[in-house]
């Protein structure tokens, strides 16, 4: 791609500087009814040329933190603490504006993120002004080069057409091209894929390993499918409730996940159990993070939790096992001082007591 | 292998429903354009007490299918044959007795929910609907129901929207079960969920099946849902059912083209282990579908003419592109908007040569050559239809032209519609692995 100009080396995956750094990150949302701690405590980082997930289910906080990171953040919500640099510089003092064009994102739905009144090409031919400067034939020739780097055919004819003409996967390949016509080095990606079809899906995850390869871009990757993350990621973040509860390299994390949670839904998902079998579950649901945690979070849905966890807020301690690889999880099954071991966490189909809320009762059947 | 196009019943079970060569147009009745071909002579048993899943990229017709066998849409023609009778032609007594038997459980419990009704009224409608019995027994077997679906007593008197989502599938799946179906469609239950949330959906559609005796028809685009709970699964691209067998033997020897290419296409280690094979674009409108073969467009086995045999993967990759792109044209060339430009004599050709360098480049197109730059010179003309039939005509093969047969494919009574099973073709998925070898090279 031609928009690689200004400055080359910054974040250069050898020099093994983060590109962002998120640190302790609080984001909370203020309503007449209560106070919500959607993002509390979240770190993480992303180098160049690197793909982080970030999973959970609805609820979890994932999009506020992707939100959060790019300054989206509008009243009721509020970042209350916590630090986000970029490429060193504190964001949270105010220096979104100066790094706009940096930090892009691509949202899940891509027929809301675009104008249904402007042709794509107008789109793309805005970005490109704002951000590069590009006017007249050389914002033209730039935005077919952008469109035909996503792989969009006959892209001279498709600047020309509205968000409309375009189906579902074109429109979210078209909405990478105007993330990209920011030049960005982060890229963050809400869910980017959800809304299309398996096989769409795979080109557009295809056409992202593609661009962060010729791009070096950072790459933070937001998305509930853990097949998709296992196949995008470097590593991965799993949130719950607000926090990041477990965080391991993708190889490690699906081969030895550590926190429960991620056990359980590692085996919620269909098609890795026998056929026939009811599937392992999760009672519960993700509980709305009102305080301050005093407690495991999770511990009111864990197969595995005891007194301790109702009293005492686990910190990520280091899971890694002597690998050399960075993997903690906060939970106290890993802290020695209460006795227990993580080999108790399972699931099973039995354990589902509070089916999101209801009962039901076993036992007519088999 | 032989082809085969009468049916016989499986020898384990009794069918329940006989679906025939079932269509569904729609003709939005507008001054131009062609009907769109939604469901497309689709046929299929369905036997007593199984869950046939129905997959598929979004647009392919799943859930028209659902709708018409039910009745919730007219088919264009084609029979459902349940209980001796093609419901699909019944009307009065007999339509009412199929509603009862016959259920849907819908996508989105957002919208298919009235928040105006409590559960007990949601749940209790279709009973008063069809006046069952008494209202004493009406409300008992409400009770019954939302009991049977895992929800609480007190839950009778709430409405949807205090209920999170998976709570307010199961008030769906509770009336759905109220007048005591055989058989339910479920048209992408789990899809709008949560996957530990959907985990629990799935067990207690599992048991209420065993339970209950039901037969469900499991629409769903996701494909471990569909390997996990369902027994067979049919295959749908463009209206049509290209591929359908039991779950397992599909999930691990897909025989049709689309079928291996959809399943190569789940990411992570939840897919079969072996190579991606990336379709290009996305399924033609179903206004207008391709000749042939529907899936001729993107089959990655797709049979060449003899003469360009030599030709590399990546002039193939162009030629199939550039075919595409004229399609589309002629396509918009139809529109209202284009027919009044080219009458003003405006965008006529408009930036073929850019495409076309961009398609070619600097692939050695060899004997193909002319027959490309004639295409080109017809559409700079501003005639893409002609160009569009001349790289048809040159480039297309048996695959343009007739729709393939339905060809068993397995000892299980596998069905599979591709002339590559036909005797004197290579198999769908030999041909697939030794072109992406020839592309790796």
């Amino acid at each position: 791609m031609a928009a690689d100009g200004d400055t080359p080396a910054e974040g250069n995956a050898a020099t093994d500087e983060p590109l962002l750094t998120v640190e302790d990150l609080h984001t909370t949302f203020y309503t007449d009814k209560e106070t919500i701690r959607a993002v509390d405590g979240v770190s993480l980082d992303i180098r160049a040329g690197e793909t982080v997930g970030l999973v959970g289910e609805s609820g979890s906080g994932k999009s506020v933190t992707a939100r959060s990171i790019l300054g989206l953040i509008d009243d009721p919500g509020r970042i209350e603490s916590g630090s986000i640099r970029f490429r060193g510089e504190e964001l949270t003092d105010g220096a979104w504006e100066q790094n706009r064009g940096d930090l892009s994102i691509v949202f899940q739905d891509p027929i809301n993120s675009m104008n249904p009144v402007y042709t794509v090409g107008n789109q793309i031919r805005e970005a490109l002004r704002i951000h590069q400067g590009l006017r007249g034939d050389d914002a033209r020739e730039e935005a077919v080069e952008l469109l035909e780097a996503v792989g969009i055919p006959d892209a001279p004819r498709r600047l020309g057409e509205y968000p409309h003409q375009y189906s579902g996967g074109m429109r979210q390949r078209a909405v990478i091209a105007i993330a990209l016509a920011c030049d960005p080095d982060l890229l963050v990606c809400d869910e980017p894929t959800t809304a299309l079809d398996v096989t769409i899906q795979a080109q557009i995850l295809e056409l992202l390993a593609e661009l962060q390869r010729e791009e070096d871009l950072g790459i933070l990757f937001i998305t509930h499918d853990m097949g998709v993350i296992e196949e995008v990621a470097d590593r991965v973040n799993v949130m719950y409730a607000g926090e990041v509860v477990e965080t391991a390299p993708v190889d490690r994390l699906f081969d030895e996940p550590q926190h429960p949670y991620t056990r359980g839904l590692l085996a919620s998902i269909p098609g890795r159990t026998a056929d026939g079998d009811q599937l392992p579950t999760i009672g519960g649901e993700v509980p709305t993070p009102t305080a301050e945690p005093q407690e495991c979070r999770f511990a009111p849905r864990c197969p595995a939790a005891f007194d301790a966890c109702e009293r005492v807020h686990p910190e990520p301690v280091d899971v890694a096992d002597g690998t050399g690889e960075t993997h903690t999880a906060a939970c106290l099954l890993h802290e020695s001082e209460y006795g227990h071991s993580p080999a108790e966490a399972t699931f099973d189909p039995d354990t589902d007591t509070a089916a999101d809320g209801g009962q039901r009762e076993r036992g007519d059947r088999s | 292998m032989s082809t085969q196009t009468t049916r016989e019943t499986t020898e384990t079970g009794e069918a329940l429903l006989e679906v025939r060569e079932l269509k569904k147009y729609y003709d939005d009745g507008g001054l131009i354009g062609d009907p769109v071909q939604a469901v497309d002579g689709v046929s299929f048993d369905l036997q007593k007490g199984e869950t046939l899943g129905v997959v598929g990229e979004s647009g392919c017709g799943k859930t028209t299918l659902g709708r018409t066998i039910l009745g919730l849409e007219e088919a264009t023609g084609g029979e459902v044959v349940a209980d001796g009778r093609d419901v699909t032609a019944i009307s009065g007594s007999n339509r009412r007795e199929w509603q009862r038997d016959a259920q849907m459980v819908f996508q989105d419990p957002d919208s298919s929910l009235n928040d105006r009704m409590t559960v007990g009224e949601i749940i209790r409608e279709p009973l008063d609907a069809h006046d069952w019995r008494t209202a004493e027994a009406r409300r008992a077997r409400v009770f019954e129901l939302i009991e049977k679906v895992g929800l609480r007593e007190e839950h009778y008197y709430r409405y949807p929207h205090q209920f999170s989502g998976g709570q307010r599938q199961r008030i769906g799946i509770a009336r759905a079960l109220a007048l005591e179906p055989e058989f339910i469609v479920l048209d992408e239950p789990v899809s709008a969920l949560d996957v530990s949330v959907q985990a629990r959906i799935i067990n207690l559609l599992d048991e209420l099946q065993s339970e209950l005796g039901l037969t469900y028809l499991f629409i769903a685009h996701d494909l471990s849902v569909v390997r996990h709970i369902c027994d067979r699964v049919a295959v749908m691209y463009l209206g049509n059912v290209v591929e359908l067998g039991p779950t397992e033997s599909v999930y691990t020897d897909p025989s049709h083209p689309y079928t291996v290419s959809l399943l190569s296409a789940i990411p992570g280690s939840f897919g079969p282990d072996r190579d991606r094979i990336t379709l290009r674009g996305t399924p033609p409108s179903p206004r207008n579908p391709p000749t042939g073969c529907r899936f001729v467009t993107r089959c990655p086995a797709k049979v060449r003419p003899d003469e360009y045999a030599d030709l590399p993967e990546d002039a193939w990759t162009g030629i199939e592109e550039f075919h595409t792109v004229l399609r589309a044209r002629a396509r918009a060339d139809d529109g209202l908007l284009e027919r009044l430009k080219a009458a003003l004599g405006a965008s006529v050709g408009e930036n073929i040569t850019e495409t076309t360098q961009e398609l070619f480049g600097d692939v050695e197109l060899g004997s193909a050559q002319p027959v490309v730059d004639e295409a080109v010179e017809t559409a700079q003309g501003g005639d893409d239809s002609g160009a569009a039939a001349l790289v048809r005509e040159e480039f297309g093969s048996i695959c343009n032209e007739e729709e393939p047969d339905e060809y068993v494919v397995d000892s299980d009574g596998r069905l599979s519609q591709c002339v590559r099973h036909e005797d004197g073709y290579d198999a769908p998925e030999v041909v697939i692995e030794r072109r992406l070898n020839r592309r790796t090279k």
